[in-house]
């Protein structure tokens, strides 16, 4: 068996002394010299590599020009037909993966819906091969276990499964709800149901948070369904704010004089202070700090005490005299809680007096929707 | 295990012959050298390298060198005249 072998062409001068080492590590064969500077040779398959780089390395341009012999030949064809066979193996590959079913794909449905068919769909597939999946099967199974859906369809496309739907839409009757519930205190005065069942009747009292219409009918046949309950339910509404009024009361205030007290600080260390005796015996005091230097090293902060004389007072005032505005403030208070546009049907007041104290309730009544 | 010049040693006159090179010429044609110490001359027409104590020419046509290594050598071609300095 021929020995494999790669030819190589040397360029350039003093090819002896290149020679001399190469041959210390790769033996050489068949040398012939072309011109004087120029010559062929042969070493082994696998010392081309370390004899070029050799030659290279003394300043020899080295070319190879062929190679022979049995692992030659296996490495070409490694090179030459491996892009082939991987190409041949990728095809397999992709023939083989083109039969089995990779992803869901759900429409005409909100995403949260979409998640919840897609994993219902994984689940009940028998096997992700195409040949194995029956649509018509999955599509009855969705129709089943899905009341919302009113029509799916399933297909298969490319390696996608594809999964079209369409929601049904159910009539108000049919959607369930929850109860309507009272926003407020009030007498029901007037009922308009559209759907549900009542839980109130004209001329109740209801408190906020009461159960005024139960979500759910009893059809004909006698049996009880889920609705979304509908109904207007006016009922007059209490508003209500107080006012009290005292007959004698005690009051503060400033007399206009004042003292001021400085203080320096270093840190918590006080410096200085021009405090002094306070001319005053009823009081009220007001303090400021401020930074005079801003540095750890040298904190120094000033601290700025005004005190104000006060006087206590003792004030009597007449309730008849003061009645009207009162009665208004309150009436201001309680106008507050209207919604807007509402007609007031009724306003009064109540009067509660006693130990120099006159509370007043000032009430107004409105008629308004509390359920709906 | 044979050896041609292992053999050609043991009939040897002196030791001096020990340990130098060794140069077979067949029919002109074929040059078996061994114990050289490196090429200085490489040509169609002559083929020189270093010896122990001295340098060999080898002078002839078409010369080639069938094979080399670090301290053997074997020349085919024409071989006509061979010299030791």
């Amino acid at each position: 068996m021929k020995k494999s072998r790669t030819r190589l062409r040397v360029k350039g001068l003093n090819q002896e002394r290149a020679i001399n080492n190469v041959v210390k590590n790769v033996k050489i064969f068949n040398f012939s010299r072309h011109k004087h500077d120029e010559s062929d040779f042969e070493v082994e398959f696998g010392k081309s590599k370390l004899t070029k780089k050799l030659l290279e390395e003394e300043g020899l341009n080295v070319e190879i020009i062929s190679h022979h012999g049995l692992a030659s030949k296996l490495k070409d064809g490694i090179k030459r037909y491996g892009i082939i066979a991987a190409l041949v193996i990728c095809s397999l590959f992709y023939c083989l993966q083109y039969n089995f079913v990779l992803k869901i794909d759900v429409f005409g449905i909100d995403d949260e819906g979409q998640s919840r068919i897609s994993q219902f769909v994984d689940e009940n597939l028998s096997s992700r091969y195409k040949g194995k999946i029956n649509t018509k099967k999955l599509e009855v199974l969705i129709k089943d276990n899905f009341e919302e859906i009113s029509s799916v369809s399933i297909a298969i496309v490319g390696q996608s499964l594809v999964v079209n739907l369409n929601e049904a839409v159910l009539p108000d009757e049919m959607k369930e709800g929850n109860e309507i519930i009272s926003k407020f205190d009030g007498l029901i005065t007037d009922i308009n149901l559209v759907q549900g069942t009542l839980a109130v009747d004209v001329g109740d009292i209801v408190k906020k948070g009461d159960v005024l219409v139960y979500p759910y009918i009893i059809d004909s046949q006698g049996e009880q369904r889920e609705v979304t309950p509908k109904a207007d339910i006016f009922a007059d509404v209490w508003l209500s704010e107080s006012e009290t009024f005292y007959d004698f009361y005690i009051t503060t205030e400033r007399t206009g004089k004042s003292f001021t007290m400085s203080e320096i600080y270093i840190g918590k260390l006080l410096l200085y202070s021009n405090s002094s005796q306070l001319p005053f015996t009823q009081y009220e005091q007001q303090s400021s700090i401020k930074a005079i230097s801003k540095n750890n090293i040298f904190p120094l902060y000033r601290k700025k005490t005004t005190f104000y004389e006060t006087v206590t007072k003792e004030v009597r005032q007449d309730f008849d005299e003061m009645k009207d505005k009162i009665v208004e403030k309150a009436r201001e208070k309680t106008l507050i809680f209207l919604q807007e546009n509402e007609i007031i049907k009724e306003e009064n007041y109540t009067l509660q007096e006693g130990g120099g104290i006159h509370q007043i309730d000032y009430i107004i009544t409105v008629n308004r929707n509390i359920g709906g | 295990m044979f050896n041609f010049f292992d053999e050609l040693r043991k009939k040897a006159p002196s030791s001096e012959l020990l340990g130098n090179f060794n140069i077979v010429n067949m029919s002109g044609k074929l040059v078996y050298i061994e114990g050289h110490q490196g090429v200085t001359v490489l040509t169609s027409e002559m083929i020189a390298f270093k010896i122990k104590k001295g340098r060999v020419v080898v002078e002839g046509e078409d010369l080639k060198l069938a094979e080399l290594t670090d301290n053997t050598m074997t020349i085919n071609g024409t071989i006509k005249k061979m010299e030791q300095f």
